[in-house]
């Protein structure tokens, strides 16, 4: 009993604050054993690193605390990428070209939507379907060869506001715009109940069916976006990058405390994550500490993160 | 046009078979009757074929190529002009793509042995992994020919041939140009591919041994950015911050090279830091030509193909592939003096 107790105590404590401390310790020793890390283009730099992930994972968020998930975001970025990159080739209009990226991310959210809710598909099998149609579209389209000539767009990718870069303030614009949606609407409020019992919620006179698409649409939008501003800093569409972002965002998700369980979690949370993984392989590139190891600490960090999900959640119950 | 109407009921069938489930009997007899359709419709386009050869002398001719990954562009481009340049022969070609995994490619090998090729071709994914496709061919008793890359006992196969450029040399040719343009005392960082693959291998000894003419260079750090562009960029921008100054960046691929550039671009410090990559890709010419990667070692997808498909015809005329040599076509140093011999 005393030893349940204490569970809920660690439990309670690492939900609200234990990101926050584990950031602060990598953050800490990471200023004392490199010079160079405190550098505000160093900092600026690990920013812009994670934006295009961030955003991503700003969606993964809203799915996974509903109690879904989206495996095909990696080649929605593609597609989205190399799709505005042709139509801003062949048009030279930047608007119509950001909303070609939007458009791509919008159609496959919407239709992973509805097979989820129409056809009662997993979420992991209907996304899965939707990245080998997506990987197939990209190579028809691309030819494989990434598509350069892109230059309009260089102010998305490349461009500065008070020293702060464009990616980076998109970033921050959506974390807040979707904290808000999550934690201040009726509709946040949804995903919440969704993720918590999709039974009570039904019960309750939500309609779950449509709240799912929904969900699915915006982070389709988002993933998009993420795909647009990825070709602006490449100042490429290429359809080699892109595969496997799903799995960054995800991890970002996971270690900022959200639960895998669904109805846990913020997108507060997924941005640390997301800093504290863009950190260590800042701090490790610094150290000249090579790739592999950065593979291995990312591993230890979702697994850890997921140990302590399944032990405070064992405590609640 | 009547494959492409048989392709569409093909996938109209399984697209019918995926809304219905699988339980539906109906449905599952639908794809049989379309691929048997489809097979139909290739017979007699296979008949066609040989009619034609036939008029023109030869008999009919089936090779397959199993590309290493579509979506790596150098691939890429190099299996859209074998295509080209063995269709331009009159010979029929099966292309696949392994997307970047060996099991999948020993598959389709093995797919194409059944098919009834004359010839097998593929970029043999791995060293070894590869060589059950080798083996393959060898039981069905018809030619292996291996793209850019080598695959382990090869040489012990009369019907192996390489025809590739040799990986070694593209480290060599950037080796050499550091030793001509780097001041003394010059720093360098080396952007690699994955340490597992030989061609990282094969390309690291080259430059290695073409550096050691020049003791005072120093390797800073090697990093493996799996010869991406986004790894490139964002590992650049990092090694800006540890290192107060390098004078060179050499990567082991264009793409990573490409990164490279737009990172310094945004730094402001392309203008100290020499960039070489290897492939000769659009992009990395056009670099060059504006001023912004220093150097590339051109690999020449365009005369690898051609060799294929001269190889191709030697076999199909019956020249025994033990009687065929190896064709290695040189890398080409590629600066802002020569590119616009290169440029299309």
């Amino acid at each position: 009993m005393k030893k349940n107790d204490g569970k809920i105590m660690i439990g309670k404590l690492y939900r609200k604050y234990g990101i926050v401390i584990i950031f602060a310790i990598l953050f800490i020793t990471s200023a004392i054993i490199n010079r160079n890390f405190l550098k505000p283009q160093n900092l600026i730099n690990i920013l812009l690193q994670i934006s295009v992930v961030t955003i991503i994972a700003c969606g993964e968020t809203m799915l996974i605390v509903s109690g879904m998930i989206d495996l095909s975001a990696g080649l929605v970025c593609t597609t989205a990428m190399c799709l505005s990159a042709g139509v801003l080739v062949s048009t030279g209009n930047v608007f119509l070209a950001g909303m070609t990226g939007l458009m791509v991310g919008i159609v496959s959210g919407w239709v992973n939507g509805f097979l989820i809710t129409r056809f009662k598909l997993q979420p992991f099998i209907a996304t899965l379907a939707m990245t080998n149609v997506l990987k197939g579209i990209v190579q028809l389209y691309t030819n494989g060869q990434s598509i350069g000539g892109v230059d309009k767009i260089r102010f998305l990718g490349q461009g500065r506001v008070l020293g702060i870069p464009v990616p980076v303030i998109i970033m921050i614009v959506i974390v807040l715009l979707t904290a808000v949606l999550m934690k201040q609407t009726s509709f946040g409020t949804y995903i919440y109940a969704i993720g918590g019992s999709e039974k009570a919620a039904v019960a309750s006179g939500i309609n779950v069916n449509r709240i799912k698409r929904i969900i699915f649409t915006l982070s389709g939008a988002l993933t998009g976006l993420a795909g647009v501003v990825l070709m602006a800093r490449l100042m490429a569409g290429m359809p080699s990058v892109g595969e496997g972002y799903e799995f960054d965002a995800i991890t970002a998700v996971i270690v900022g405390g959200t639960s895998f369980l669904g109805g846990i979690g913020t997108v507060a949370g997924t941005l640390i994550g997301s800093i504290i993984v863009g950190l260590i392989n800042n701090i490790l590139n610094l150290l000249h500490i090579s790739t592999q190891y950065q593979l291995i600490v990312k591993g230890v960090l979702i697994a850890g993160a997921v140990i302590m999900d399944i032990q405070t959640k064992d405590s609640k119950n | 046009m009547k494959k492409k109407m048989a392709a569409v009921v093909t996938a109209a069938a399984m697209a019918a078979v995926m809304l219905a489930g699988c339980g539906s009997d109906a449905a599952q007899e639908q794809p049989a009757e379309a691929a048997s359709e489809e097979a139909a419709e290739e017979e007699t386009q296979g008949a066609d074929a040989a009619e034609a050869q036939e008029s023109s002398g030869g008999g009919s001719y089936l090779v397959g190529f199993a590309n290493n990954s579509d979506t790596y562009s150098y691939c890429a481009k190099f299996r859209s002009h074998l295509k080209e340049e063995v269709e331009a022969k009159g010979i029929e070609i099966m292309v696949t793509d392994a997307a970047g995994d060996t099991n999948v490619q020993n598959g389709q090998i093995d797919d194409f042995i059944v098919q009834s090729a004359n010839a097998v071709s593929a970029i043999s994914n791995d060293l070894d992994g590869s060589v059950p496709a080798l083996e393959a061919a060898k039981t069905a008793g018809i030619p292996y020919i291996s793209f850019l890359t080598s695959v382990t006992g090869g040489d012990e196969y009369d019907g192996y041939i390489y025809i590739g450029s040799p990986n070694y040399d593209a480290g060599k040719a950037q080796g050499e140009y550091l030793c001509e343009v780097l001041p003394e005392n010059a720093q360098i960082l080396y952007f690699t591919g994955a340490p597992n693959d030989q061609q990282y291998i094969d390309r690291k000894q080259g430059l290695t041994e073409a550096l050691a003419a020049r003791e005072d260079i120093t390797i800073l750090d090697e990093y493996n950015v799996e010869n991406a562009k986004d790894k490139g960029m964002s590992t650049t921008e990092d090694c800006l911050m540890s290192y107060d100054k390098f004078d060179a960046i050499i990567c082991q691929n264009d793409d990573a090279a490409l990164g490279v550039v737009e990172a310094l671009k945004g730094a402001d410090r392309l203008s100290e830091v020499l960039v070489l990559g290897i492939d000769g890709s659009d992009d990395a010419l056009t670099s060059i030509k504006n001023g912004e990667m220093s150097m590339t070692a051109f690999q020449d997808a365009r005369a690898q193909a051609q060799a294929g498909a001269e190889v191709f015809e030697q076999l199909k005329n019956g020249t025994s592939p033990a009687d065929i040599d190896d064709v290695l076509v040189p890398f080409k140093i590629v600066s802002a003096e020569n590119v616009d011999e290169y440029m299309e």
